[in-house]
């Protein structure tokens, strides 16, 4: 342990920014990963606090065919009379809007003052009757039962500020000096409203239905026997779960975004690998003839390769402990986001949960990704020759282009077992269960393939590129000086050649999805979206647009047509939830781009035939001309599939219908948004504003979007608004890969200062020879910035030729994970950007190294050895 | 016993593909305790012949016996176990490890070859030397002597039995050279430690109890004509068997190996 601590840890202190920079990309890597371990605990916990906390002390709860009001009264009597039942709870859970955060007053039209709340957050509302005793225990619940209070709840939440205004299916209820109850503490921060059974069913829609029936067996039952009994008697169409078991939309929606939270951790960690390499390979190459002395007075191998490993493995543990801090702080934002999703589908927050398995993750991660980085070059360092060093002629690694070639070849051939498995993945659309992970396996190959055959290509792309500069004397022995050490050489290229490789393929991606964002939306949203719920809006949210408000845009002179929509989350278990849609106005039918296998066919569809996305079909290995079973309230019912197609988002398995066979299996649904087409001679944006000016004189209509309590949230846009949020949301979403970007960069820069500066070290004799042959300092410091900025360009071109790689093989293997296809539109200017960027950032690090190249002192120089 | 043997030994590299002949058939013998000063020309082999007597380097043909133990025959990792047990090296700019202290230096042979109770080892050296006070320095932090006197240290706590010095005082001033030597010699002899000393230096060869000349890779007699065995007397005492130049007596009965290989042409040199 002291040999360790004095060759391998020890030197480290000599070497403080290279080491600390090292830590820092390591933390940077094993944060990621660490934040996405933290972020699945925090969301699994959560998710069971929250089912836990619903079912309080009840085993198994029954749920429907579709999420709202899916169990009808014969179901909820069959499995309260079931054997072995002690309780039967009805429930009706509805996702809805409240609108409370803030308190405003307003004086209307009659000159009263009026205070309501604004702010939207999403609340839980539970409809129950007397039989919710059994969970919560005895609250005075009337002997004749529950009835319709009309829009006054039993209670609510802590959460829920007095004089909130919940937006049901029938318009806002103002919720004024409700009381207060005080358990359910882990149902959303109390941000829940309980309202009677019968009033529940009302207001949102339910008719006599309910959403949930949790189940207490009787003393001495076994619950596996119950559930048994309990399936055969609901049907397949229902489902039996256990009770604590989470909302299974969450776990659907959120099991679609780890995955790709899960790439970018996979991909820090490569990054943070790739800094430990480039550390390693510099402290030993500055280290050659130290370890060659090690060797003279008798240390073997193994201790040379311990001295490499001990310092990648300190390096490692150092990072990754500051990564597990780090990942809770990354993990912090990303929760929040996960929370305002869950929120948006099941009024369920989510919460941080850190635990010890963090730092401990964190720490392994480190020391696995910094050993793993470090083998290669302490296979180098076990190589050395320890006369070759004494004597001063192994000092560089001089190696003909022959076997660069080779090594290109070599590492060449990993990337084509990349691109090959990524075209075996996306083949047919990626309809087998094998494909999604092959591809993503594939790109990780691919990439890091791509970054060897950059290493690999340094020398042999400089050569040509050289001769640029090849007419000075600083030029030239830049080049030389380049070719000879290009292992080095190497180091700095890939530094820039990941950092431009990553801006172009953030740029690329984020141009692609705007680009296929732009077609789809403008070529198929030909109309004006009016919604109640925003765009986007999860289809387990319980919202309406009132009924006054569609009959006031029905009546605009402007409008053609108003195309409905409907939307329902059929199917139980979270590997059988199905977004089930139709559209009066159905895009499958027009976006031909998306379609995998199949084909769109308008009167198949209308006949009652069903589109579905990848996801779904890989799920249920379905293909055109199979059936799909699709649970409805009145049992399965086998639908016969059309096509495939490229779709995905939140909500993961979709099948889409026509409105007309989605209203015969599912019944009328609340109507959530209506598309408006416009009258010949009437643009989009005029039809938007006369939609809001039609509301808001409409006598019957006008009380929902004034200032005042009755307003509702009512969202108004034309294609291009839709394009335009679309657009945002994508940029947000690209945002850490430009963050990544930047630290690359910075990455980049030190890596290039930092050799720079060990080469000038290393060369001082030949700096003093070539002052004492007549070099001047301005030259000498051009030699080094020349070096410089030849590193750039090389950098620039490798970057951007990985980069349309890369870019190819994420838009090939997006579909896979996050289920949109978009197409291939790499952004060249950014490749002119990036390497504009990669070669100030260059110059800027080699300003310094040339700085002290050109104040060499001659005389102490040549007796520098 | 003879300490150090060499029957034959030829050493060759290739540089820029061509092959350059360090050493050719050299025989030498070194006697335990037994001084010896090996001076030559740049590029006569001093240096390669040092690398080889210490095991860093295989030779071509040939056999080195170290102690008994044919190095030619043993591998890489029971080479560095011989070499941390058995010889000590002295190198002309030092090569102290910059990040250690002058006491972690001096120990670092000792902890290779996991040897207990280094501590009062290293003490007694570090005050033999006369640089006790600079345990705890670093070596930037020394002067040109301290850091070879650090450096003799280094080779002699393992208490070798065989210490190789390459132009110990080649990087120092006459004076501070003189001192270093003194320190050198008189460490060798209380230690009955052998001593091969590579130098260009002629005071420092007139301490040798014996001096080799070494010229294009052939051990010579003084006046550079014809080729003389590096066989000692084995006395130790300086007093050699030789007819050398009258600084110091040098051994004859020279057998030159072969100057050419079966590779190629053979250019002379260059191997120190």
């Amino acid at each position: 342990m002291r040999t360790l601590r004095l060759l391998a840890w020890r030197p480290l202190r000599r070497r403080p920014l290279r080491a600390v920079l090292a830590i820092i990309a390591v933390a940077a890597g094993t944060a990621m990963a660490v934040s996405v371990f933290v972020v699945r605990t925090s969301v699994a916990r959560s998710v069971a606090d929250f089912g836990a906390e619903l079912s309080g002390p009840t085993e198994l709860r029954v749920v429907g065919a579709v999420r709202r009001g899916g169990l009808g009264p014969e179901v909820v009597d069959r499995v309260a009379a079931a054997d072995g039942v002690a309780g039967a709870v009805p429930v009706v859970q509805a996702v809805a809007s409240l609108d409370g955060l803030e308190e405003h007053t307003w004086v209307d039209p009659g000159g009263r003052t009026v205070t309501y709340r604004d702010g939207w957050r999403r609340v839980l509302v539970l409809g129950v009757d007397c039989s919710i005793e059994a969970l919560v225990g005895d609250h005075g619940c009337p002997e004749d039962g529950v009835t319709d209070r009309g829009d006054v709840p039993f209670a609510v939440g802590r959460g829920v500020p007095d004089g909130s205004r919940l937006q049901t299916n029938h318009g806002m209820v103002t919720l004024r000096n409700r009381p207060v109850y005080e358990g359910f503490d882990g149902l959303g921060d109390g941000a829940f409203v309980v309202y009677p059974l019968p009033s529940a069913q009302r207001l949102f829609d339910r008719g006599d239905g309910v959403d949930v029936v949790y189940v207490q067996p009787e003393d001495g039952v076994d619950v596996g026997e119950l559930r048994t009994r309990l399936d055969e008697l609901v049907g397949e169409h229902n489902a039996v779960l256990d009770a604590d078991q989470g909302p299974p939309e969450v776990e659907l929606a959120l099991g679609s975004a780890l995955p790709v939270f899960s790439l970018l951790g996979l991909f820090g960690l490569g990054i943070g690998g790739l800094l430990v390499h480039n550390t390693v390979t510099l402290s030993l190459e500055e280290r050659r003839r130290e370890l060659a002395v090690v060797g003279a007075l008798g240390g073997t191998r193994r201790v040379v390769a311990w001295t490499a490993l001990g310092e990648a493995g300190v390096l490692g543990a150092f990072g990754g402990l500051l990564g597990a801090a780090g990942g809770l702080l990354v993990a912090g934002p990303i929760v929040d986001t996960m929370s305002n999703f869950t929120e948006d589908v099941a009024a369920m927050p989510v919460t941080l949960h850190a635990g010890v398995g963090a730092p401990v993750l964190g720490a392994l991660l480190g020391v696995v990704v910094a050993l793993g980085a470090a083998v290669l070059p302490a296979r180098r360092a076990l190589r050395l020759s320890v006369v070759d060093e004494l004597s001063g002629r192994g000092r560089f690694e001089e190696r003909p282009t022959a076997r660069h070639l080779r090594r290109v070849a070599g590492f060449g051939t990993v990337v084509l077992a990349g691109v090959a498995m990524v075209v075996a993945a996306t083949r047919g659309g990626g309809l087998a269960t094998w494909q999604p992970p092959v591809g993503a396996l594939g790109f990780v190959v691919m990439a890091v393939g791509l970054l060897l055959v950059a290493a690999a290509l340094a020398p042999v792309v400089l050569a040509p590129v050289g001769r640029l500069v090849e007419g000075s004397a600083a030029g030239r022995l830049a080049v030389a000086n380049l070719l000879r050490a290009p292992g080095r050489t190497a180091v700095m290229v890939v530094a820039l050649t990941g950092a431009v490789a990553t801006a172009f393929v953030a740029a690329g991606f984020s141009r692609s999805i705007e680009r296929s964002l732009t077609r789809s939306i403008l070529s198929n949203m030909e109309g004006v979206s009016v919604s109640a719920a925003g765009e986007g809006a999860n289809a387990n949210l319980d919202v309406a647009l009132p009924p006054e408000v569609v009959d006031a845009l029905r009546a605009m002179p402007e409008v053609d047509e108003v195309h409905e929509g409907a939307v329902v989350l059929a199917g139980a278990g979270r590997d059988e939830v199905i977004s089930v849609s139709a559209f009066g106005d159905p895009w499958v039918l027009k976006d031909r781009h998306a379609v995998v296998a199949g084909e769109i066919d308008p009167a198949r569809f209308a006949a009652g035939e069903v589109v579905i996305n990848t996801l779904l079909a890989r799920d249920q290995d379905l293909r055109p001309g199979d059936e799909l079973r699709l649970p409805t309230p009145s049992g399965m019912v086998e639908v016969p599939v059309m096509a495939v197609i490229h779709s995905g988002g939140p909500t993961g398995r979709e099948a889409t219908l026509s409105l007309d066979r989605h209203r015969e299996l599912y019944g009328p649904q609340p109507l959530r948004a209506v598309n408006l087409h416009p009258v010949p001679g009437v643009s989009y944006d005029e039809l938007a504003v006369a939609a809001v000016a039609a509301v808001a004189n409409d006598p019957a209509a006008a009380r929902f979007v004034q200032e005042g309590p009755d307003r509702i949230y009512l969202h108004v846009s034309t294609p291009d608004q839709v394009l335009a949020e679309a657009r945002g949301t994508v940029r947000t979403t690209m945002l850490p890969f430009w963050t990544l970007q930047r630290g690359l960069l910075g990455v980049a820069f030190v890596a290039i200062l930092s050799t720079l500066l060990l080469v000038g070290v290393q060369r001082q004799r030949e700096m003093g020879m070539l002052a004492a042959a007549g070099m001047t300092p301005p030259r000498l410091a051009q030699m080094v910035l020349t070096e410089a900025g030849l590193v750039a360009v090389a950098g620039a071109v490798l970057g951007a030729l990985g980069g349309l790689v890369t870019l190819w093989a994420m838009i090939e293997v997006a579909p896979l994970v996050i289920g949109y296809a978009n197409d291939f539109h790499p952004d060249g200017w950014e490749a002119v950007r990036a390497g504009n960027g990669a070669l100030w950032v260059a110059l800027l690090a080699g300003l310094w190294p040339a700085y002290r190249a050109a104040t060499t002192e001659v005389v102490p120089a040549l007796r520098y050895e | 016993m003879a300490l150090l043997e060499m029957h034959g030994v030829a050493k060759r590299y290739r540089r820029g593909g061509e092959e350059v002949a360090a050493l050719r058939g050299v025989d030498l013998t070194v006697e335990a305790g037994e001084l010896v000063a090996l001076v030559g020309p740049s590029g006569s082999g001093k240096s390669t012949l040092l690398q080889l007597a210490g095991g860093l380097d295989l030779p071509d043909e040939g056999r080195v016996v170290v102690a008994g133990r044919d190095v030619t025959s043993l591998s890489v990792a029971e080479r560095a176990r011989e070499r941390r047990r058995r010889v000590g090296f002295v190198f002309q700019f030092f090569h102290l490890l910059p990040a250690l202290t002058v006491a972690e230096n001096v120990e670092l042979p000792l902890l290779l070859d996991r040897r207990r109770d280094r501590g009062p080892r290293v003490r007694e050296l570090l005050d033999r030397m006369g640089i006790a006070h600079r345990a705890r320095h670093l070596p930037s932090e020394l002067s040109g002597g301290e850091m070879q006197r650090a450096a003799i240290a280094r080779a002699l706590v393992a208490e070798p039995e065989l210490l190789l010095a390459d132009e110990p005082t080649g990087n120092l001033d006459s004076a501070t050279g003189a001192d270093v030597l003194d320190l050198l010699t008189a460490a060798v002899r209380d230690a009955g430690t052998a001593l091969v000393m590579v130098t260009h230096d002629e005071a420092a060869a007139a301490r040798a109890g014996r001096v080799l000349h070494l010229r294009d890779g052939r051990l010579v007699a003084a006046d550079g004509n014809g080729a003389a065995d590096g066989a000692g007397d084995g006395d130790g005492d300086g007093a050699g068997d030789g007819d050398g130049d009258g600084r110091a007596p040098v051994s004859t009965h020279a057998t030159a190996g072969a100057a050419t290989t079966a590779a190629g042409p053979v250019r002379d040199g260059a191997g120190s």
